[in-house]
């Protein structure tokens, strides 16, 4: 009983004093500058790699700056993510990777600090455009990366060139799918994701946005050519592939699955899967993404991550001395060595290519085909209208140009009520 | 026989009082007086240092980009205003309290002026208020807070082209109120979306309530042996967090490669007389919005299932005995004396679970993304009300604003349906029990 | 007569058969989806499992390396320190408090906390930008004691409601007799009514330790230190990003989240056994 009444008064006492405390502002008082300058770097936590690379590479630039380098660990979409409101605050990093596609977001909504044009003289106009938004740059690029094709080696003797080939692999046995009578798994694809099937669009005359896709009034989703894209991709839903490769949730773990289990010859991913396929011990190779029956190529997006600083850093002079510093020849090549990410220097990119790691320089040449993600807002709307438009062809519900031009419709609509007058 | 001197005037105890303390001094009551005196000055300092500023903030929501904030200005704000009604409160009681003391002197009755009497009174009339006020204080700021919060920002043109710091946010009045109307392009839509969160709502709630219940009155029973075991299995699917169950049902129910349709489905057709055929789970809407109703059940009855297990253990014996001798069956006890006591314990919280499961939104993106297709505007076939709107409204290019007004309005009628389910209910009113 | 023993003997016999028919089915539904899940936390291959199958590369690997290449064991005790005192706050406030309701009338009773179990339906999306706000002014970022509180505060109205609805189904005549017989408040509360309360504390209890466990949001907000995450802020590293997802890892992580609270809900069975009989005869 006594032991209870205690209780109640420490409970009121606190209460009282938890309102005191949201009344008493007390500023968090800012750690005190000893002369050198410290630049926050952020790194991904979930590989190692990354802030092994950084803590290897940073002593040359303290030395040549007089100043420290902070590393501080935090998944890499959660930073940016964290960003808005970090920033402001003074909690966030001054320097860290983003993916190209959230470069023109965060960069346009004034988080990201420009950097001058003339930091990107030593990469090619694509180069540059993947941090372009508008006028200004925003940030350097790093890497690159792209959808390419991955065959099992010990199933399939040759990469296959065309889509002619991976058609024959398809009518081929040893990839039937037993539950599905008449259905195969030779070769997949999860073509119900948009950044699956861009490639496949992109190849017969598709694209999203007019004018280089900076103008969001011309969209080309529902054009001749994506038509027949989409037309081509339902003939694979329809007669080859089992019902499972239309679920939109789980086909890229259905095609992963297949494969690893020597049940598919063939399948488009990203280079981030051969890590999962080494560790299922496939004998895989990589290849060029076989050209279409069109005779065009498979022009997936063009991926990969820019160092970008913060709009909020306090030292924005010695941050671009480190997106300068970090993606320079040797240190994108040492990074490349550290994390397999396949360098944009041209200078390092050379030397990946001089190499023999196959899947470097597969992703190498799918990327001189690859067209760079739009960087205006309203990409957004696209991610998530084009998300069932596949499935409606697929599953027959829709003829391909019906459910294009009802997507492209509700984009146009969308487009109009969301972003206009802004 | 009445002392001259300690008769008081009610009307200037109250009006003292407008400062909180004073009235209380007027009153002869020392240490309640200065306490009050003391939370005044607190309050007036804060007004003068933070408060004021505050406000200004509030109202302009900044004035230079990036030196201001507009965001943080607006939670400073909302949490001044806080403070401020807090104070009001104090001021209130303090009129309230001043004007009883005040009559009690006149009425010659006892007044508690010294220090242990007065806590004495505070024990004994203010001890429910002493058992509550730590509650009342922690939910104003961690419930109420953010519900101002999203109410402010509905007024606001917080998007993705005004993120503060680097741009400023305004009052824009309505405008997004009737920007919403934007939705009225999208009315067939809407209407099917909202039809199927209906559906979903009642569906699946009432699901996993009802298999809660019969799962905690089952295993209650005496002579069953491992008991213990059975309740720990009952309890897993909830001990498990949702987020990786979720995922691996969504392979799970692959209408090729999954469990369901591979290994639950073929395994039943060897039971003589049963023959399924595979089912598909992701590719129909219909079977999508089954496996979701089924899930959620799977997910949600353990909950259920503690609650009432807890509850049933409220339930006298001697009214089963009694039943008993009555010649009653199992059935009877259950509907007679189970169920109504168990209703009459929890039914607040089941009528929250429908409301949660309204807003259930996590549950629809992970297993099939709102799929399969779409039912046109966005809206994919298996979308509820919640998701669609974030659909529509977050991503990489977020209206805040417009998000928060629809919260806002969609809250309004859940809270006015819900009210409604309380009264029908009778939640709130077995006052005629005390 | 004995028609009627014997029949009921059947009866018995049949209903016994059901009942462990119920259970044995529902332990299977429950158990299938968890093994499947449990086999991407087994694989030596990060692939998520499709089937229930058994030919696949058994291996203990992930836990390993959650181990000893993770802070797992740090986010682990993070978490334990937050749901403990999360469990203890939140059973003291709304055991306190349901109790007030059910037994006290007094000004702002009913409204009050109508209010707010009405007000708490609404799904705030500016939650965490709230939070954060009040986080910076008091100083409360990164600190446990605040993200504490939160979770608190978010359980209150809707346990207090139901600790009031058990509450009142304690028979007063209990409390009517002890206070002639001279019982304080405190007495009241403590000696008569907690312990006929138990079962539903013991609820209350593992429904407040179990909320930090799950909270995948909130506490990635607030928290900002590595070392200082909770066990699912931690995990949700390891699929944030599409493209270096380690489903295994995060599977075997989050099949030990369940372990401290399977072995809390062991012990607190306890409560569950005893019945109303246990208290006090009814009057």
């Amino acid at each position: 009983m006594r032991r209870l009444r205690k209780a109640i008064s420490a409970l009121v006492v606190f209460g009282l004093v938890m309102t005191l405390a949201a009344c008493g502002s007390s500023g968090n008082s800012s750690g005190s500058t000893t002369g050198k300058q410290v630049l926050t770097v952020s790194v991904d936590s979930s590989n190692a790699a990354y802030a092994n690379f950084v803590n290897s590479v940073k002593g040359a630039f303290e030395k040549a700056n007089n100043a420290t380098v902070k590393v501080v660990k935090k998944p890499m979409f959660d930073q940016l993510t964290a960003l808005t409101l970090d920033g402001p605050a003074g909690k966030a990093p001054d320097v860290m990777l983003a993916p190209y596609d959230r470069v023109g977001a965060l960069g346009q909504q004034g988080q990201l600090l420009e950097v001058d044009k003339s930091m990107l003289n030593f990469l090619n106009q694509k180069g540059q455009q993947q941090v372009k938004v508008g006028k200004k740059y925003y940030g350097v690029p790093l890497t690159v990366e792209a959808l390419v094709l991955f065959y099992n080696k010990d199933l399939v003797k040759k990469a296959p060139a065309t889509f002619k080939d991976l058609e024959a692999l398809a009518k081929d046995k040893r990839f039937a799918f037993n539950t599905e009578p008449g259905k195969n798994t030779g070769f997949l694809v999860k073509w119900t994701d948009f950044y699956y099937a861009f490639g496949l669009y992109a190849g017969y005359g598709g694209y999203v946005f007019g004018n280089n896709n900076t103008n969001s009034k011309d969209i080309g989703l529902n054009n001749a050519g994506s038509i027949s894209a989409v037309t081509y991709a339902t003939h694979w839903f329809k007669d080859i592939w089992p019902k499972g490769m239309q679920d939109v949730k789980a086909s890229g773990n259905f095609v992963t699955n297949e494969f690893v289990k020597d049940k598919a010859g063939a399948v488009i991913d990203g280079p981030w899967q051969a890590a999962v396929y080494k560790q299922s011990k496939i004998n895989y190779g990589v290849a060029k993404i076989p050209t279409l029956p069109n005779g065009k190529e498979y022009a997936p997006f063009a991926g990969g991550k820019a160092w970008v600083a913060s709009a909020y850093t306090k030292n924005p002079g010695l941050a671009k001395k480190w997106l300068s510093y970090v993606t320079n020849a040797a240190n994108s090549y040492k990074f490349y060595q550290d994390s397999n990410e396949i360098p944009i220097n041209p200078q390092a990119q050379a030397r990946v290519e001089n190499s023999n790691d196959l899947l470097a320089k597969a992703v190498i040449k799918q990327y001189d085909s690859s067209i760079p993600m739009p960087s205006i807002p309203e990409m957004a709307e696209v991610w998530t209208t084009m998300e069932p438009a596949m499935f409606n062809a697929a599953s027959g519900k829709k003829t391909p140009k019906q459910t294009l031009d009802d997507a492209v419709s509700t984009l146009h609509q969308t487009i109009a009520q969301k972003y206009n007058g802004k | 026989m009445k002392d001259k001197q300690n008769k008081k005037s009610v009307r200037k105890a109250g009006l003292l009082s407008l400062i909180p303390g004073l009235g209380q001094l007027y009153n002869g009551q020392l240490l309640k007086g200065i306490l009050f005196l003391l939370l005044t000055i607190a309050f007036l300092l804060e007004l003068v240092t933070v408060g004021i500023p505050a406000f200004q903030g509030f109202i302009t929501l900044g004035t230079v980009p990036i030196r201001d904030h507009s965001l943080f200005l607006m939670v400073e704000g909302t949490l001044q205003i806080i403070v401020t009604f807090i104070f009001f409160m104090l001021m209130l009681f303090s009129i309230s309290d001043a004007r009883q003391v005040a009559k009690l002197w006149n009425a010659s009755k006892t007044v508690n002026t010294s220090i242990p009497s007065m806590l004495k009174n505070v024990w004994d009339k203010g001890f429910p208020y002493l058992l509550t006020f730590p509650a009342y204080i922690i939910m104003i700021f961690v419930i109420v807070f953010p519900v101002l919060v999203t109410l402010f920002m509905a007024f606001t043109n917080y998007d993705f082209y005004h993120i503060p710091p680097a741009r400023l946010i305004n009052w824009v009045g309505l405008q997004n109120f009737f920007n919403m109307f934007f939705l009225s392009s999208y009315r067939s839509t809407f209407v099917t979306v909202l039809g199927w969160t209906i559906i979903w709502t009642i569906m699946a709630t009432t699901c996993q309530i009802v298999l809660g219940i019969i799962t905690a009155v089952v295993s209650n029973q005496d002579f069953i042996v491992g008991k213990r075991i059975f309740r720990i299995i009952f309890l897993l699917p909830w001990a498990v967090p949702a987020f990786v169950t979720i995922m691996s049902f969504s392979n799970i129910f692959n209408d090729s490669i999954g469990a369901i349709n591979q290994q639950v489905l073929a395994f039943l057709n060897y039971i003589p007389l049963l023959h399924f055929q595979e089912i598909p789970w992701k590719t129909d809407p219909f079977w999508t919005k089954t496996a979701l109703i089924m899930i959620q059940t799977w997910l949600g009855f353990p909950y259920i299932f503690v609650m009432v297990t807890g509850v049933l253990q409220s339930i006298p014996h001697d009214l089963y005995e009694a039943a008993d001798m009555d010649g009653a069956n199992f059935l009877q006890k259950f509907t007679r004396i189970t169920l109504p006591m168990i209703l009459f314990a929890t039914a607040p919280v089941f009528i929250t679970q429908y409301t949660f499961n309204f807003n259930n939104f996590s549950i629809i993106y992970l297993f099939n993304s709102g799929g399969p297709g779409d039912v046109g505007g966005g809206a994919g076939s298996t979308d509820i009300l919640i998701s669609w709107i974030y659909k529509l409204t977050t991503g990489t290019s977020p209206e805040y604003s417009l998000a928060s007004a629809v919260t806002i309005v969609i809250s309004i009628i859940v809270i006015g349906v819900s009210l409604l389910a309380f009264k029908k209910t009778n939640a709130f009113g077995n006052e005629g029990m005390m | 007569m004995r028609r009627h023993v014997r029949s009921q003997r059947v009866n018995k016999l049949f209903s016994r058969f059901f009942t462990y028919l119920f259970l044995i089915l529902l332990s299977i539904i429950i158990l299938y989806p968890l093994l499947i899940t449990a086999e991407s936390a087994f694989n030596a291959t990060s692939l998520a499992a499709f089937t229930l199958d058994w030919h696949i590369h058994w291996t203990l690997a992930n836990f390993n390396q959650l181990f000893t290449q993770t802070l797992y064991l740090t986010w682990f005790k993070n978490t334990m320190i937050i749901a403990i005192f999360t469990m203890i706050l939140q059973v003291i406030i709304v055991t306190l408090a349901g109790y007030t309701y059910s037994r006290y009338r007094f000004k702002g009773r009913k409204n009050g906390l109508i209010f707010f179990l009405i007000i708490q339906m609404v799904p705030t999306m500016a939650a965490l930008t709230a939070f954060f706000v009040l986080g910076l002014i008091i100083n409360g970022l990164d600190q446990y004691w605040y993200l504490t509180l939160i979770y608190v505060g978010g359980g209150i109205p809707m346990n207090t409601w139901l600790m009031k609805g058990y509450f009142d189904t304690i028979p007063r005549d209990l409390d009517e007799s002890a206070r002639i017989d001279g019982a304080g408040h405190l007495r009241i509360l403590c000696q008569i009514n907690l312990p006929l309360a138990m079962p539903m504390i013991a609820v209350q209890a593992l429904w407040a330790f179990m909320g930090p466990f799950g909270d995948f949001l909130l506490a990635a907000f607030l928290l900002r230190t590595p070392s200082n995450l909770t066990v699912a802020v931690g995990l949700q590293q390891f699929i944030s990003n599409p493209t270096s997802q380690n489903v295994s890892l995060f599977a075997a992580g989050s099949f030990l989240i369940s372990v401290p609270i399977v072995i809390l809900f062991f012990f607190l069975q306890r409560f569950f056994q005893s019945g109303l009989t246990a208290g006090g005869t009814k009057g």
